[in-house]
């Protein structure tokens, strides 16, 4: 069982019990480094106009959960496909060896699939004429284990643009998925790529997920 | 400090089932679970059923559940069952299961027990990823899980993490 809670009935907690701990819980817990949140931040980047943004210190030997949170990713107009890629042992992989699947769908009705088995990056979204503004997050497994192929899932709502900026109404959609680099390695770095606009914007957070 | 408490950390080897027992309680209303499998020869779904406030594995056909298969080399799949006695969710595989499973309101007795996971996988050479959700149409109160490979072969390394979401105003 979890440790004590004493939170029932506390005057900032909105459900019952929800994870006061006691000051013998506290140092015990202390004790065997558990103690605090389990999502820990390794590194933060807010980026105004930018191609690529690399993570290339994410302590994949620390953690074998890593959450990549991604906030207001704005892109500009014009072609361009936009995803992760992996460095190996600090190289960056940029052949055609990674593998993705996903499901979107837009509130105007349209549902669809895509897919590859040989992209030279996991597809996030690719983009046209138009701009666009994008939530999304992954879930990236086993990236520090060089006999473990390197998993991603995903899931974001990205929302267009009109050309002075205000959302458009129709263009919403959501999407999940996920990708593969199917090669036996240890990845060190994370690169959110784009293929070909350089103007891109946004805040990006690299959690690891806590073990014991 | 962010809202995930560390509850429970199990790691087997060379297993074709794991329980987990005594990781739902009072103290949350929803649990994430972060899953990694690896070692499994060819392909089977890992399969869920739940574990009463009794220790007992719950059997009844009383689980629905809905996915789809999201494949890298061909058309994607859908699985959906209603009244069924477990349900499926990542595809295990030789070079991984990487699997998020967030269950609703498990230890209320007065509520079902609802989840819904996103996985990636192999199949042979090929990505498989996968989406999807579930309920246990009962309102026994629910404290563990019991994971085990749908055909009944071994996984080299199982590891399954529990957090609790907290929940403050």
């Amino acid at each position: 069982m979890p440790y004590g809670y004493l939170g029932q009935n506390q005057p900032n907690q909105t459900v019952s019990n929800s994870g006061v701990f006691s000051i013998t819980d506290v140092a015990e817990l202390q004790s065997q480094g558990k103690l605090g949140g389990s999502l820990e931040l390794i590194e933060e980047q807010t980026v105004t106009s930018a191609q690529n943004v690399d993570f290339t210190n994410i302590q994949q030997n620390k953690y074998d959960v890593h959450l990549l949170q991604v906030s207001n990713h704005t892109f500009p107009a014009g072609s361009q496909d936009y995803g992760i890629r992996f460095f190996e042992s600090g190289v960056l992989e940029t052949a055609s060896v990674y593998q993705y699947a996903a499901q979107y769908g837009s509130v105007t009705g349209t549902f669809g699939e895509t897919k590859s088995t040989g992209a030279n990056h996991i597809r996030i979204d690719n983009t046209g004429s138009e701009q666009w503004v994008s939530q999304w997050y992954c879930y990236l497994y086993n990236l520090g284990n060089s006999s473990k192929y390197s998993f991603l899932t995903y899931q974001k709502m990205p929302k267009r643009l009109t050309s002075g900026g205000s959302y458009n109404s129709a263009g919403t959609f959501m999407e999940f998925g996920g990708g593969v680099l199917p090669q036996a390695s240890e990845v060190d770095g994370i690169r959110v790529y784009n293929s070909s606009q350089t103007a891109s914007a946004g805040n990006i957070k690299l959690y690891g997920v806590k073990q014991i | 400090m962010s809202n995930l408490r560390l509850i429970n950390e199990t790691t087997a080897s060379s297993v074709s089932s794991l329980s987990i027992t005594d990781i739902f309680s009072a103290d949350f209303d929803i649990y994430k679970l972060a899953i990694y499998s690896d070692g499994f020869s060819g392909n089977s779904a890992l399969d869920v059923k739940y574990i009463n406030s009794s220790g007992s594995i719950v059997t009844a056909s009383e689980y629905d559940y809905a996915r789809q298969l999201l494949k890298a080399d061909t058309t994607f799949g859908e699985d959906r069952n209603t009244n069924q006695s477990f349900y499926y969710t990542g595809e295990l595989s030789d070079n991984g299961l990487g699997q998020v499973l967030y269950i609703f309101n498990p230890y209320s007795s007065s509520s079902y027990t609802f989840s819904l996971f996103q996985n990636q996988s192999m199949s042979s050479t090929n990505g498989r990823g996968g989406k999807g959700i579930t309920v246990l149409t009962q309102t026994n109160s629910i404290t563990g899980i019991h994971l085990y490979s749908d055909n009944s072969g071994t996984m080299t390394n199982l590891n399954v993490r529990t957090y609790g979401l907290r929940v403050d105003s």
